[in-house]
């Protein structure tokens, strides 16, 4: 199986005391959507800026897209076909959703703006004209970090926590985004999320974290055998009986 | 990295920063006219060559940019922290030393372009005030021109050694009002430390200053305007050069090793 992510033994401290990950080990196919889940501060996000580059490991290793992360240059070259939003999205508050969009083109070398004004209709941002970013409202910043993060048509998309601040019409949208991208453009996703339901209708892949580490990974196609076979109803109920053994 | 350039312009031009720099430059330099037309008189009637000695040390103000330019860098480098976008640099693929040098490209160009305001403020008063017959005339008096270049050239490495210093406070804070008072902290201190050095120790053209990181760079502008500084003195290049690979430095090695939010 060919994997987009895999990590070998991957540990990051702070200081001398605080370890968040611990021996993190992950295997991300290609084409899948994958929910990584897990309590507040388990690691889940450290584990996303380390691969998106915002922040150096303290040792183990990863591989994107084949490169190690120990070939630094090639890493770095990997990372041109990922595209994150990692906590909250990033983008320039006193420009309009248009601006930040062509902003981020222009970060990623994109020479034609063309495909913006698809962008913005994708999130339903279009009719924001010059409204600038710093007047929108929080789901309406969620939007935009969506489709800022869906410019340049990456392979590779991380979500850290999309669905949160999102109107319930929103999390259907996105939810039906991520679907209709990961068929049509065959892009593979990483996907955190507190809401368990929501994420278990659209992850082919889990990855369940404990204390920094990643105590199982399972398909979506074992996981609902396991739970047809067991006294477990939902993956709630899964997920709450692993953290609790 | 020409990427990221274009990237950190064009979010530059959409911000009000470069109409706050043009309204705060135009106010500075209302609030000098008088005194330049003062200090022109008081040079011009010193003779030729040092009226001219002081007008291009002058024109090619120093000291008084150097509060814009201990600025500007902390706005510059705000753009990435306050709105998370250093975070979308990284993502991109940039590596933190391609932002750093971006941030100071982009930081120095602006530091010219207040320079440049300066400078052209400067010269339509000069020729308004001593009239045009008198500024060409000083223009052809002898060794004006390598005056002029050798002014410029120091110039222009004393507002890059600035711009890296202010740039390395404002990447290892990495918060714009902080480090903006620092930034503007530090060169009151460095000036007033200058000026005492200055009047306690004359002539200022003295090789101990180079040693000094800060202060050359203030003694030196102070004693340039004054015109009783040999510029040509290669120690001073030595000084501030030392300056510029220091803070430069200092700043990327703290970038490269922080974890940024």
């Amino acid at each position: 199986m060919d994997y987009v992510i895999e990590a070998d033994r991957l540990c990051k401290n702070y200081g001398s005391r605080h370890r968040v990950l611990k021996e993190f080990d992950i295997h991300v196919p290609k084409g899948s959507i994958y929910g990584l889940i897990g309590k507040n501060g388990a690691g889940k996000t450290t584990f996303m800026r380390i691969i998106c580059g915002v922040q150096p490991l303290t040792s183990g290793e990863f591989s994107l897209f084949g490169a190690k992360s120990s070939d630094t240059n090639a890493v770095r070259k990997a990372r041109e076909r990922i595209s994150a939003v990692i906590e909250s999205p990033s983008f320039y508050p006193h420009m309009s959703a248009k601006d930040n969009l062509i902003q981020q083109y222009t970060l990623l070398g994109i020479p034609s703006t063309e495909g913006i004004d698809e962008l913005l209709e994708l999130v339903g941002l279009l009719n924001t004209g010059k409204k600038k970013v710093k007047d929108f409202s929080l789901g309406m910043k969620q939007r935009l970090g969506i489709a800022m993060a869906l410019a340049g048509s990456p392979d590779l998309i991380i979500l850290d926590e999309p669905m949160n601040r999102l109107e319930p019409e929103g999390v259907v949208e996105l939810r039906e985004t991520i679907l209709r991208l990961n068929k049509e453009r065959d892009i593979t996703f990483v996907i955190s999320s507190h809401i368990l339901n929501e994420l278990s209708k659209i992850a082919t892949d889990y990855g369940f974290i404990r204390d920094g580490k990643l105590i199982e990974e399972i398909t979506a196609r074992d996981l609902e055998a396991k739970l047809s076979s067991s006294s477990h109803r939902t993956l709630e109920d899964y997920f709450l009986d692993l953290m609790n053994r | 990295m020409e990427k990221l350039l274009r990237n950190d312009y064009r979010c530059i031009l959409k911000s009000r920063l470069i109409p706050g720099i043009l309204l705060s430059v135009f106010l500075f330099l209302i609030s000098q006219t008088m005194n330049q037309k003062y200090l022109l008189n008081v040079y011009a009637e010193s003779g030729e060559s040092a009226a001219f000695k002081y007008l291009a040390c002058n024109l090619i103000d120093c000291y008084i940019s150097a509060f814009f330019i201990m600025v500007i860098p902390s706005f510059v480098a705000a753009f990435d922290f306050e709105a998370g976008m250093l975070r979308n640099k990284l993502i991109a693929g940039y590596s933190r030393t391609q932002i750093y040098f971006s941030n100071l490209i982009t930081s120095f160009s602006l530091c010219l372009l207040c320079s440049l305001l300066i400078f052209i403020y400067k010269l339509i008063v000069y020729i308004g005030f001593l009239t045009p017959e008198v500024f060409v005339s000083l223009i052809r008096s002898p060794g004006a021109a390598e005056i002029m270049l050798t002014t410029i050239l120091f110039d222009i490495l004393v507002k890059f050694a600035l711009c890296s210093i202010s740039l390395a406070i404002a990447m290892i804070i990495s918060n714009r009002v902080i480090s903006i008072f620092v930034s503007i902290a530090l060169m009151v201190s460095c000036l007033l430390a200058g000026i005492s050095f200055d009047i306690f120790y004359e002539p200022a053209g003295d090789l101990l200053t180079t040693i000094m990181f800060m202060n050359n760079i203030f003694i030196v502008s102070i004693a340039q305007a004054e015109g009783n500084i040999p510029i040509q003195n290669s120690a001073y290049y030595v000084g501030i050069i030392a300056d510029i690979l220091v803070f430069t430095s200092a700043g990327l090695f703290v970038f490269n090793r922080r974890n940024y939010k």
